[in-house]
């Protein structure tokens, strides 16, 4: 029998749009540019990663889904971050925590999406969390999934949670 | 030579509590780890800590809400707590201060960005 892996937790995030912006070979720093109009449109940044392979250069940023028309505002600002970004809409967070350090349990994330045919639009780890974005509608089956090979505490906080929301109106 | 110290870290950030979790290890204190309110009362009555480092913001049951009822708890008044606050002058949205921290019945609490080695010397000063 295959023995679970012990967690701490697993949380969601709610609904999220994912911009992946691919950063050309020209000196214009574009993600400087987009994150310069985030700030100033006082759109929160839930989740962001990075993809580098050689030169090529790659930076996913996922904010909530309610921050979609002022999204589209600053992707039209400037013709270049148009032309470079690409939208998914509608995906969610799932982190996991901690991983530990361990290569098979990535490997066992990674095994699970494929086996429940989940799309993955990302993966990254922070110091004790890994966190997968995928498809919002697919989120509470991916987590099933997931629990199905993990072991969590009994009185574990709950995988969905408001948290308490701070914007910063004045910098 | 004395006993190990026993503390509680509580905080919904889990790289927060893991960052910190490693620095009072690697000063030979004894860790948990809870990531709210709910799951650390359980932590408490398994394995009584010698000090909580608390985080005020937290989903279920926040850190007011549980140091409250530590201490005016008899059997659990003893645990010195240290709250962490979050919330910076700079944010006008929110009804947690750094002040809010100093009128609790917490012990001692300290800002977030955390400072390891002014928390470090906190947790020391407590435990003496």
């Amino acid at each position: 029998m295959e023995k679970k892996i012990r967690v701490n937790g697993i949380k969601m995030s709610g609904e999220l749009i994912q911009v992946n912006l691919m950063q050309p070979d020209d000196p214009k720093d574009l993600n400087a540019l987009f994150l310069k109009s985030a700030a100033e449109n006082r759109i929160n940044l839930t989740f962001l990663s990075c993809t580098a392979l050689g030169m090529q250069r790659q930076m996913s940023y996922c904010v909530p889904s309610a921050d979609f028309e002022r999204l589209k505002t600053i992707l039209a600002f400037d013709p270049d971050l148009k032309k470079n970004a690409a939208l998914i809409a509608s995906v969610g967070c799932i982190s996991i925590f901690p991983h530990a350090f361990s290569l098979k349990f990535i490997g066992l994330l990674t095994h699970v999406f494929h086996t429940a045919r989940l799309p993955l639009y990302g993966i990254a780890t922070s110091l004790s969390v890994v966190t997968l974005t995928t498809d919002f509608r697919q989120i509470d089956t991916a987590v099933t999934s997931l629990c199905a090979h993990l072991k969590l505490p009994s009185n574990h906080a709950p995988f969905a949670t408001k948290a308490p929301e701070i914007r910063i109106e004045r910098i | 030579m004395s006993e190990k110290k026993h503390i509680l870290v509580v905080d919904d950030d889990p790289d927060l509590v893991e960052s910190v979790s490693m620095k009072l290890e690697s000063e030979a204190y004894i860790v948990e780890k809870a990531y709210d309110g709910l799951e650390a009362w359980d932590k408490i009555k398994e394995d009584r800590p010698d000090l909580i480092i608390l985080d005020v913001m937290m989903p279920r049951k926040n850190g007011y809400e549980l140091c409250d009822e530590l201490k005016k708890s008899e059997t659990y008044k003893d645990i010195v707590i240290v709250l962490l606050t979050a919330v910076a002058d700079a944010v006008t949205s929110t009804s947690y201060t750094h002040m809010d921290g100093k009128t609790t019945l917490a012990d001692d609490f300290i800002p977030k960005p955390i400072d390891l080695d002014r928390l470090m010397e906190i947790v020391k000063e407590n435990l003496e």
